[in-house]
């Protein structure tokens, strides 16, 4: 990049947050998955008039845009694949206003998620979406996602609450919309675009969030299976029972002792499946009433054991570990590659013997864990990136994941989104007509192709080879 | 193909252990220099990433690198939450191992390490440092140099500033096998600056433990513990030190009671220091805490009431290294009389590190302000912490109003008769 750029970066956002020296373009070259590659440099704006400044150098030399908050996403959304500036945003981690009459929240797109929520509960407001990466997800990269979560199930995904979005344009422009309300049938919902547009459409700054109240009551409860298919089997019939949990999570046998290792939670490791269940509500009776039918059903197709969690702590514990599980896996190999397809829930018994399946045709471990009362699972490839041989049989089980995900109904992704990790199955999940409007759509905000390029859609290379055309700093490694 | 410098060995060691990162980021927010500057550089996912492009050869040993590096404080936050098993303090000591190996800037010059090599390796020489420190603020000669600027002028003006009070030295407690109390035996651990600057709490120590219905021991031949050495690069002189207190504590049974939690953690870490050595691993199953120690015990005579406020501020190596929470707050509730509130961001460190103060003094004072200003939100009279490094670092930044203090400090006013030490 050329020096009088770098000169006016440091203008701009102050010479201590461009980085620029070798040690800290490596550390802004990866996110959450196995991807790197290294960006010309980063910067960490303070304000939405800098993230503008930038975005207008960008445009005007022509250099790509690549945003992110904590850079823990698990879709290659945040790699800068090809070169330019990394946006850290999360020096912009104001929350601006909690409105209890207006029951919203103003915050800074570089606000993390557990930061946000423990905020607006200390005043008796629930922001719902709960990302397992809650502890290190930003608020602005929530958006981007359109990130979910357990509570997903019952309250709705990130898109759900966002009322209100401030936006950089690919013009350097500031763009506003909505508002403190929640209902609007003027025009065009562009915010609701932009929400999971993974960066490509715009660099979100600000959101006002939505809230609900705080529940009261939370009741939670674990069965424990001797069968994983017993166990999604009784995840078809709790939500076919006229009960809305609040959450229905499913871990498998590997899941669950891989998180014992880190966490010494108690959870049986003997245990085939293990269904975490848990109602919320403003009755304690009313939730404590629906958590039993939940576990009457569980019983009735033979569950080993069904506990009720007796105390707060006890509570925190089971979902601390629930929401330890897709890192703990990183403990059984060097590598994983994390899936997020959803299925319709009554196939969710098929989704999973079909993951089996798979795992058993190419001899590859896939533990599955998962939302699986919303049919959003996430099976995880474990594999080893040193292995070529590996990493093509990696590719396969990966395509056979996704088509079956397709061939019940289901699509490729309930939250992390697409990024680089499943663009190439873009178009036989949506279809071609969708992709080609969405691909319009994108051409009217980015016409030159500044925002997060080659995300979201299909490079044109095809599905052989997607995995190993993926970025990743190869050379010499050790052992 | 790039192959790594010679003197990279203890960083290629770590290979595995980086290769743990999943990259998760969910260290992000337990980083104190992440949390301050919001830099991936400077959180433990970017410096693991830094760390792992050296050894890949992606990346030179650039002074850029060192810096993000260097900056870590080792407070093993990072380790406590990481749910894929990083082991930070490795790969951090093997990085400034490295360093060391190759002379460049951040390792310490021969000159320094001859010096730590003979301060730290007898308790006397220590003593004789305590000593000379005593003098210099008894003697007017602590008051001419900061009236004259000389500290200023010579670049030692926060160095100096952190110097703890010291007793005078006949106060020192000098370990020679001297016991107090009946009941079954346990070894205290005295420590390089616990049984000098902080004598008194030491000697409350020895007598907290024989109110808990034991026999205090201050075991001869003990030495430093070495913490500060092996967080520098030096791990050649800590092991010379494991192995004096191996020879001092022995093989027996009896637990070492800790009033550091930097060095109970280092103590706790002998068995991976002196792999060759199989004594090591059970001399450091014996180590306790103090407040781990008591609070697993009952005291001979109930505690007698402390109207207090207090917080408490988690030492790094009693938290995050040790693991240890609920102890001392189990022992500090134990007290009538005494209320204890809960701090923000108990679980941050307090800017102190291993010398962090005296090699980072920008970062650790804003760790300290920030330490500071959650410490003063608690409305609390008194912050309690277990560790020398934490009470001196603290000192520097309260509210006149706000006093901190030793936990083994508090605990000796409602369980030691008569004890009003001055």
């Amino acid at each position: 990049m050329n020096s009088g750029v770098v000169a006016e970066l440091k203008r701009i956002v102050a010479p201590d947050y461009v980085h620029d020296a070798p040690s800290e373009i490596i550390a802004y070259s990866y996110d959450g998955t196995f991807q790197q590659r290294r960006p010309d440099l980063a910067v960490s704006p303070a304000s939405t008039a800098e993230v503008a400044a930038v975005m207008r150098l960008a445009g005007r030399e022509n250099i790509p845009i690549i945003a992110r908050g904590a850079s823990s996403g698990l879709a290659g959304g945040t790699i800068p694949e090809s070169g330019g500036i990394v946006l850290n945003l999360a020096r912009m981690d104001r929350i601006l206003e909690i409105d209890t009459h207006n029951v919203c929240v103003v915050a800074e797109a570089g606000v993390v998620t557990l930061q946000l929520q423990q905020a607006v509960e200390r005043v008796g407001l629930l922001y719902p979406p709960d990302p397992a990466s809650s502890r290190q997800s930003t608020i602005g990269g929530n958006v981007a996602t359109n990130a979910g979560g357990p509570r997903c199930l019952k309250y709705g995904a990130t898109r759900d609450y966002v009322i209100g979005l401030t936006v950089v344009l690919a013009s350097g422009e500031v763009l506003r919309l909505g508002g403190k309300f929640t209902k609007s049938a003027t025009g065009y919902q562009l915010m609701q675009l932009i929400t999971g547009s993974e960066g490509t459409l715009g660099i979100v700054t600000e959101a006002i969030l939505r809230l609900v109240p705080l529940p009261r009551a939370r009741v939670t409860a674990v069965a424990i299976f001797g069968q994983l298919s017993l166990a999604s089997q009784a995840v078809s019939k709790i939500m076919g029972s006229g009960i809305l949990p609040a959450t229905l999570e499913l871990m498998d046998a590997t899941t669950i002792n891989v998180v014992e290792d880190y966490l010494a939670a108690g959870l049986p490791r003997h245990a085939q499946a293990l269904l975490l269940m848990e109602q919320d509500g403003g009755d304690e009776s009313v939730a404590r009433a629906e958590v039993e039918r939940m576990a009457d059903i569980c019983r009735g197709l033979g569950a080993e054991q069904v506990q009720v969690a007796t105390s707060a702590a006890e509570r925190d514990t089971l979902w601390q570990a629930r929401r330890a599980v897709s890192a703990a896996l990183g403990r059984l190999r060097p590598n994983k590659l994390g899936e997020d397809i959803v299925v319709p829930k009554s196939e969710i018994p098929a989704m999973i013997a079909a993951v089996a399946e798979i795992a058993a045709r190419y001899g590859l471990p896939i533990p599955v864990f998962g939302h699986a009362g919303d049919g959003n699972l996430h099976p995880n490839i474990l594999f080893d990136l040193r292995d070529p041989a590996e990493v093509q049989r990696v590719e396969h089980a990966a395509r056979d994941i996704f088509r079956a995900a397709l061939r019940l109904g289901g699509t490729l992704s309930g939250e992390h989104g697409v990024g680089t990790l499943k663009r190439e199955f873009l178009e036989e999940a949506q279809g071609p007509l969708a992709v080609s409007l969405a691909r319009a759509i994108k051409q009217v905000f980015d016409p030159r192709g500044l925002l997060n390029p080659g995300k979201v859609f299909p490079t044109g290379r095809g599905t052989e080879g997607f995995l190993a055309d993926l970025p990743t700093l190869a050379g010499w490694t050790p052992g | 193909m790039v192959i790594p410098a010679p003197g990279l060995q203890p960083l290629v060691a770590e290979y595995d252990n980086m290769l743990r990162c999943i990259r998760c980021a969910a260290c992000l927010t337990s980083c104190p220099t992440y949390v301050v500057t919001h830099k991936e550089e400077e959180g433990p996912r970017g410096r693991i990433a830094i760390m792992r492009a050296i050894v890949e050869g992606h990346l030179d040993v650039t002074p850029d690198a060192v810096e993000h590096l260097d900056n870590c404080l080792l407070c093993e936050a990072c380790t406590n939450v990481c749910p894929a098993g990083v082991q930070m303090e490795s790969m951090g000591v093997a990085f400034r191992d490295s360093l060391a190996a190759a002379k460049q800037s951040g390792g310490r010059s021969p000159g320094v390490r001859f010096a730590f090599a003979w301060l730290f390796g007898d308790l006397a020489h220590f003593r004789l440092l305590g000593w000379l420190i005593w003098m210099y603020q008894r003697s007017g000669v602590q008051w001419l140099a900061r009236r004259s600027g000389v500290l200023r002028w010579l670049g030692l003006q926060a160095m100096e500033s952190l110097l703890p009070k010291v007793p005078g030295p006949a106060r020192f407690v000098v370990p020679k096998g001297q016991t107090v109390g009946r009941g079954p035996p346990v070894h205290v651990f005295a420590g390089c600056i616990m049984s000098t600057a902080f004598a008194a709490t030491t000697a409350a120590t020895a007598r907290l433990v024989a109110a808990f219905g034991c026999q205090a021991e201050l075991t001869r031949g003990q030495v430093c513990c070495g913490a500060l050495q092996f967080h520098a690069g030096d791990t050649e002189r800590a092991r010379a030190l494991a192995k004096q207190n191996l020879a001092a504590f022995g093989d027996g049974s009896a637990p070492i009671v800790v009033n550091a939690a930097g060095c109970g953690a280092m103590l706790k870490h002998y068995g991976h220091l002196l792999p060759q050595e199989p004594r090591a691993a059970a001399m450091a199953a014996r180590v306790r805490d103090v407040s781990e120690f008591l609070a697993g015990r009952q005291p001979t005579n109930p505690p007698r009431p402390v109207p207090l406020t207090v917080t408490l501020q988690d030492a790094c190596h009693l938290l995050h290294a040790q693991r240890i929470a609920a102890a001392p707050r189990t022992l500090l509730r134990s007290i009538p009389g005494l209320e204890l509130r809960e701090m923000a961001e108990a679980e941050i460190c307090c800017g102190s590190g291993a010398m962090y103060n005296v090699s980072h003094p920008g970062m650790s004072a804003e760790l300290r302000q920030r330490k500071c200003a959650n410490i003063a939100a608690s409305g609390s009279q008194v912050v309690v912490t277990g560790n020398p490094g934490c009470l001196v670092q603290l000192q520097g930044g309260l509210p006149k109003d706000i006093r901190v203090r030793h936990i083994v400090d508090v605990l000796a006013d409602a369980y030691l008769e008569d004890d009003r030490r001055a």
